[in-house]
Order: structure tokens, then sequence, then C-alpha cells
């Protein structure tokens, strides 16, 4: 976002974008718990809901029935909520300012909602999982463009230039490449080969290093360094997401697979039994509340890991010229 | 989607490519596909309407009732085909089981016998501790009777690739998709007849109370040559011993693929092959129930596909090392040492 600073005049774009991005980031959640327990085939026909208007489906049998058709039945209330709100989104921007950068995130913001309902649609109708991969990434770009609408529609102050500086992007970028291979693993075919699965561990876990490692370092920039183009506050919940979520990564691969070899000696007795203690772990319950909860939070964890890069990237801010390491990207004009 | 025919099985009886498309045609004959089950006319204690919600992808067309179970719940451990070697199966130990041998570790039945319905039942409910497999407890009990259900195909399926092949191996005359379902026809009677009367198979458990005079005695019979278990669980069950190089049956023949150099490429693409040692005991969770009953056939019949031997009768009136009594004893021991704390 190569802009010189937020919006000035009405506060209504930046109010209703942090509505956008409050409530896109529950849709993520609730997609990746359609996920985790299988119900993106719960309802299997769309736009409707076996047979009604999607708003018109007997509320009681939504909210009384069984687990997957309410959680798929909500999903697509929830997603039509967000879509609505995008619209008067982009109606709000035109109708207050006249600035073409922001009028043009906010189309795309309305475009690319309106893409993510027809994967969504599109992975029920062909009942694909390569559908479902593409919708699952797609959400979490969706929620980092509503971070992006927040920091780009922020109230002008003079402290704030940002800088422009596309190194500030990769990043975000990293993070989201980390969240595809993560959708990958989410969903792999039935039939996929062992070995694809396994690569994609391998690069998934590396790739974690890299993410933890660049957010760590930033958070140390922001806290040792006199000056840091990343305010604190934000580096320091960077660096907390991102611990939490390695966490939840082994919690999640526990969960679902328990140790794997290297993590247990072939001669001694199995290591989780020593971590455990005698008699004290039982086999995990598939679809319960562990394991469902831990798996969904890990997903979500990387969109908000996501959307937090993004809010730094877009309002990285310009060092003064004796510190800066690099001359600051030319801005467009302000429409 | 399709099943994948059993490779290693086909290199290491050496039927070549026309003969391994006549078997899988005679297997799409037999038992249909993973997206359409059948079942051969001989097989009248699996239900075609519970196969078929069991197979196919998963969707639902009455709210609640859930199509693709298997690919739902078991397909990426197990793989389509059972074969063990679905997507996620690379980084677990154990790997998760290989259906098509119809061999299952943990089960009441004789050690070459098949589980009965209620043995399969139980795994699916509480899983295995201390490894991938998890209970089921959530899933509805109609749900996890059609797992168990399908489950049994896939092993049906295996069973007869098995026999097929072999049979195609030795047969001198034109082999045909028309000609092996003909003669599969003794192999599914045999096959089937052994499920059918699994619960023939049970080993009845009658066990006096434990006392600590049994442990004793138990704690001898573990040390001693008689029963042999120190030799590979190690001195009071804490292991400690020099792992011998074994494998069990899922593996064997993987083995003998590679040590004959056979079909390399196959080799290399499949998964690491683990050997299987003998475990520590002490503070160890039982995998196969923690019962008195669930361990006394955990001795008794040994733990079928493994090393782990029987020593009791494998049939019967045969001779065995250890008579009921001593089993018995041996039971409460190694139960009273699984209980305690590691180390010290």
């Amino acid at each position: 976002m190569s802009r010189t600073s937020g919006i000035a005049g009405s506060p209504w774009p930046h109010g209703m974008a942090w509505v956008l991005a409050c409530a896109t980031f529950p849709l993520l959640w609730v997609g990746g718990l359609i996920t985790t327990t299988d119900a993106g085939m719960a309802v299997p026909d769309w736009p409707g809901t076996y047979g009604y208007n999607l708003f018109l489906y007997p509320w009681r049998t939504w909210l009384f029935g069984p687990w997957d058709l309410f959680i798929e039945h909500g999903h697509r209330l929830l997603a039509s909520g967000i879509g609505l709100l995008t619209i008067a989104f982009v109606v709000v921007v035109w109708r207050t300012t006249k600035d073409r950068f922001l009028r043009t995130l906010a189309v795309a913001a309305l475009g690319m909602v309106v893409l993510q309902g027809v994967l969504g649609g599109m992975r029920v109708v062909m009942n694909e999982r390569y559908l479902a991969m593409a919708h699952g990434v797609t959400g979490p770009l969706f929620f980092a463009l509503t971070v992006g609408l927040v920091a780009t529609t922020r109230p002008v102050t003079a402290a704030s230039p940002s800088t422009g500086r596309l190194s500030a992007w990769m990043l975000p970028a990293l993070v989201y490449c980390q969240l595809m291979l993560g959708a990958t693993l989410r969903h792999i075919p039935e039939d996929g080969g062992f070995l694809t699965f396994a690569s994609h561990v391998r690069y998934h876990l590396i790739v974690a290093g890299v993410v933890a490692t660049a957010v760590l370092a930033l958070a140390a920039k922001a806290w040792l360094a006199s000056e840091s183009s990343t305010p604190r506050w934000l580096a320091s919940a960077m660096a907390a997401v991102v611990a939490m979520q390695l966490a939840l990564g082994v919690g999640t691969w526990i969960a679902k697979y328990r140790l794997p070899g290297w993590a247990q000696p072939l001669w001694e007795s199995d290591a989780w039994d020593r971590f455990g203690g005698p008699i004290t772990i039982a086999a995990s319950t598939a679809g319960g509340w562990f394991e469902t909860h831990t798996v969904t939070a890990h997903s979500a964890t990387g969109s908000l890991l996501l959307g937090l890069s993004v809010a730094a990237a877009a309002t990285a801010r310009r060092l003064p010229e004796t510190q800066s390491a690099a001359p600051p990207t030319q801005s467009p004009p302000s429409a | 989607m399709r099943f994948t025919n059993d490779t290693r099985l086909a290199a290491n009886s050496g039927v070549d490519a026309p003969v391994r498309d006549a078997i899988s045609g005679a297997l799409h004959e037999l038992f249909g596909t993973p997206d359409e089950p059948r079942l051969p006319g001989a097989v009248d204690f699996l239900e075609v309407d519970r196969l078929r919600q069991a197979a196919g992808p998963v969707i639902s067309h009455t709210p609640g009732v859930t199509q693709g179970l298997y690919r739902r719940h078991c397909a990426r451990c197990h793989g389509v085909t059972g074969d063990g070697r679905g997507p996620t199966a690379y980084y677990q130990n154990p790997y998760p089981r290989d259906f098509r041998r119809g061999v299952f570790k943990w089960k009441s039945t004789r050690r070459d016998a098949p589980p009965t319905a209620a043995d399969l039942a139980a795994v699916i409910e509480h899983g295995v501790p201390g490894t991938a497999m998890p209970s089921f407890r959530l899933l509805k009990d109609d749900e996890r009777e059609t797992l168990r259900q399908y489950v049994v195909y896939l092993s049906l399926r295996g069973q007869v690739e098995r026999e097929l092949v072999w049979y195609a191996d030795e047969e001198s005359g034109e082999v045909t998709p028309a000609s092996l379902v003909e003669a599969a026809d003794r192999f599914v009677d045999t096959i089937v007849a052994s499920w059918a009367s699994a619960a023939s198979a049970v080993v009845n458990v009658s066990l006096p109370d434990a006392s600590a005079e049994a442990i004793a005695v138990g704690r001898d019979l573990y040390h001693s040559d008689k029963a042999g278990c120190v030799k590979c669980h190690g001195p009071e069950g804490r292991g400690g011993v020099a792992p011998e190089t074994d494998y069990d049956l899922w593996t064997a023949d993987r083995v003998s693929l590679v040590s004959r150099a056979v079909d390399q490429d196959a080799a290399a693409s499949d998964l690491p092959i683990r050997p299987s040692p003998a475990p520590a005991l002490v503070g160890r969770t039982p995998r196969g129930g923690a019962d008195r009953e669930d361990l006394y056939r955990r001795l008794h019949q040994g733990v079928a596909g493994t090393p782990m031997p029987a020593v009791g009768p494998r049939r019967p009136g045969e001779a065995a090392a250890l008579d009921a009594a001593e089993i018995a004893a041996l039971t409460d021991y190694v139960r009273s040492i699984m209980h305690t704390e590691v180390g010290g």
C-alpha cells in the first residue's frame, strides 16, 4: 500500500472497516470448524439449504438439528452477513471519499467476498475437496484485505507517514505461504500419497521456523532499536501470536497423530506413556473437544497472524533519514 | 476413486502385468469400487446398505445422515483400500493397520482366527491408547457398526486378492477375470467361514482372584526360561534388552522384497521399514485393553501378526509353554508392573 497516510474526513469508512475485519475473523473460525468436523457437505445444495431459501430455512431445525447442519448453515448465514457488510462498506466509501486507492480496495474487497461465496458454493455443488481448499485459503486473504482496509482508512496524523516499503510485505507473503501449506495438510484427498503429505509436513515445519524467526526478529528490533518501523504493541502481539501458534501446531499433531516415530525410542517404553504417566493416556477422541478446538484454533490463528503481519506492513513507519537503510519509495498521489 | 492393488504381493509372487490386470478385474467384479461396493454371494454377514453408506465421498442428503463414513473417519490413515497407507501414515508410529491380511492384534480369539464383531467394535469405540487410532465413541452406535462392517469388507477383499495372486501364479493356463471369479468361489467360502465362525474361536477366560502370591509366581515365571519373557521385555519388564531385528507380519513381506532386490522402486516409495522390538512393560499403557481378561488373552495367544508368541495352546488340546494357572499368575504380575511408575 504505497500511500502517504490514512484519510481525512468522515470516520465512517474506518469504523466500518473495523466492523468488517472483526466480523470476518469469527467467520474464518467457523469455516475452520467446518473443515475440522468435515461438515462441508452437510448441506448438499447451494445457494439454498435443502431446497429452502438460505434465509428461510426453519430456524428450529437449524438450531436444534445435527451439529454439521448447524455449523454449515450457520456459516452460510454469517458469510451472507459479511457480504452485506462489504456492500455497505463500498457504499460508505463511495459516499464519503474520493480517494481512488481506497475505492479500488473497497471494490476489490467486494469482488473477493463474492468470489469466496462462489467458491464455497461450487465446493458443495461439485463436491470437490480442491475447491474446499481454494475456499479455505481465500477466506484468510479476504480477512487480510479487511485489515488492510482498517490500515488504509485510519485517521491522518502527522506522525504516521507510511513507508510504502515493499520489503515490509515479505512477512505477510511468507505467512500466507505457510497458511497455504497448512491448507494442503487439512485438505489432503483421501487417496493422496503419504510421501506427498510427509513432504508438505516438512515444508510446513521449515516455513514455521522461518516465520517464527522473522516475527521474533521484528519484535526484537521494535523493542531494542531506538526507532522501529513497527509499533512495539503490534510487534509484541505478533510474537505472542506466533508463540501460541507454535504451541497449537504441536497440540494439533499430538491430538491427531500422537507422537511421531523419532520421538519414541525403539527399545524403551512408549514415550507417550512416560510423558503422561501409567495408564493415564487414553486414546484421543475423534471429534472430541480437545482435538476439534486445538486443530481449529491452529487454523484460525494462522489467519490472525496473517492479519497482524498485513497491519504491520500497511502501517510500517518511515524511519528518519539518518536511520533508515533505504530511500523511501515514491507514494502515488491521493485521489 | 479406485482400489489400489497390492503391488508388494504381486512383486513377491512374480505375476506379470496382464495377470495383475485380470486380478483387478476379478476383484472389481466381486467387490466393486470404493464408490460402489458389492459383495460376493457367499458373504451373508455384512449388509450392502451399510457398505454403501460407508463408501463414497462424504455428503449428507438427509440432515443427520452422513454418507462416506469411511472416507470421513478412516481413509486418511488406513487408506481407501484399507492398506494402512493413507496420506497421513508416514509419520505415525505404529503405522495404521493394513486390513488386507485379515489379521488384527487386539481381539479375543485364537491367534490365527479373525476377530469377532465385538472385538472390532471395541477398538473402534475405545481406540488404541498410545497410538494415533482414536476413540470413535462420539459417533452413533449405528455409524460405528457401519464402519466395522466396511473394515471387514476391506479385509475380505484383501484376503481374496492374496489368494487370487497365489492361484494365478500357480495356474498354468490363461488367466482371465472370469476364470478368476470362478476360482475365487472356494477362497471366498473358506475366508467367509473363518470370519463367520470367529465367535467359536474366542479364548475363554476364567481367572482366580488376584493375590500377592500369584504375582510372585508370575514374576518367577516371567524371569524363567519356561515363559522367556525376560529375554525380550527385559528384567522386571524394564526393557533395555538389545533390540532384535524382528518384523511383524505386515512388514515381513516388504523386507523380503528389499532383501531379494525385487522391484526396488516399489520398495523405495513405500513406508519406511520398521522392526518390531519388544517394548518395556513398566508404566506402559496396554494397547489392547487393560482388563485382566484382555491381558490374559494377550499372553495366552500372543499378539497376532507380531513376534509376541503364545504361551498358551494355539488350539484346545495342544501342548503349550504354560498352563492356565501359570498364565493367570503371569497376567497378574504383568498387570502389576504395568501399573508401576517408570524408573526407580
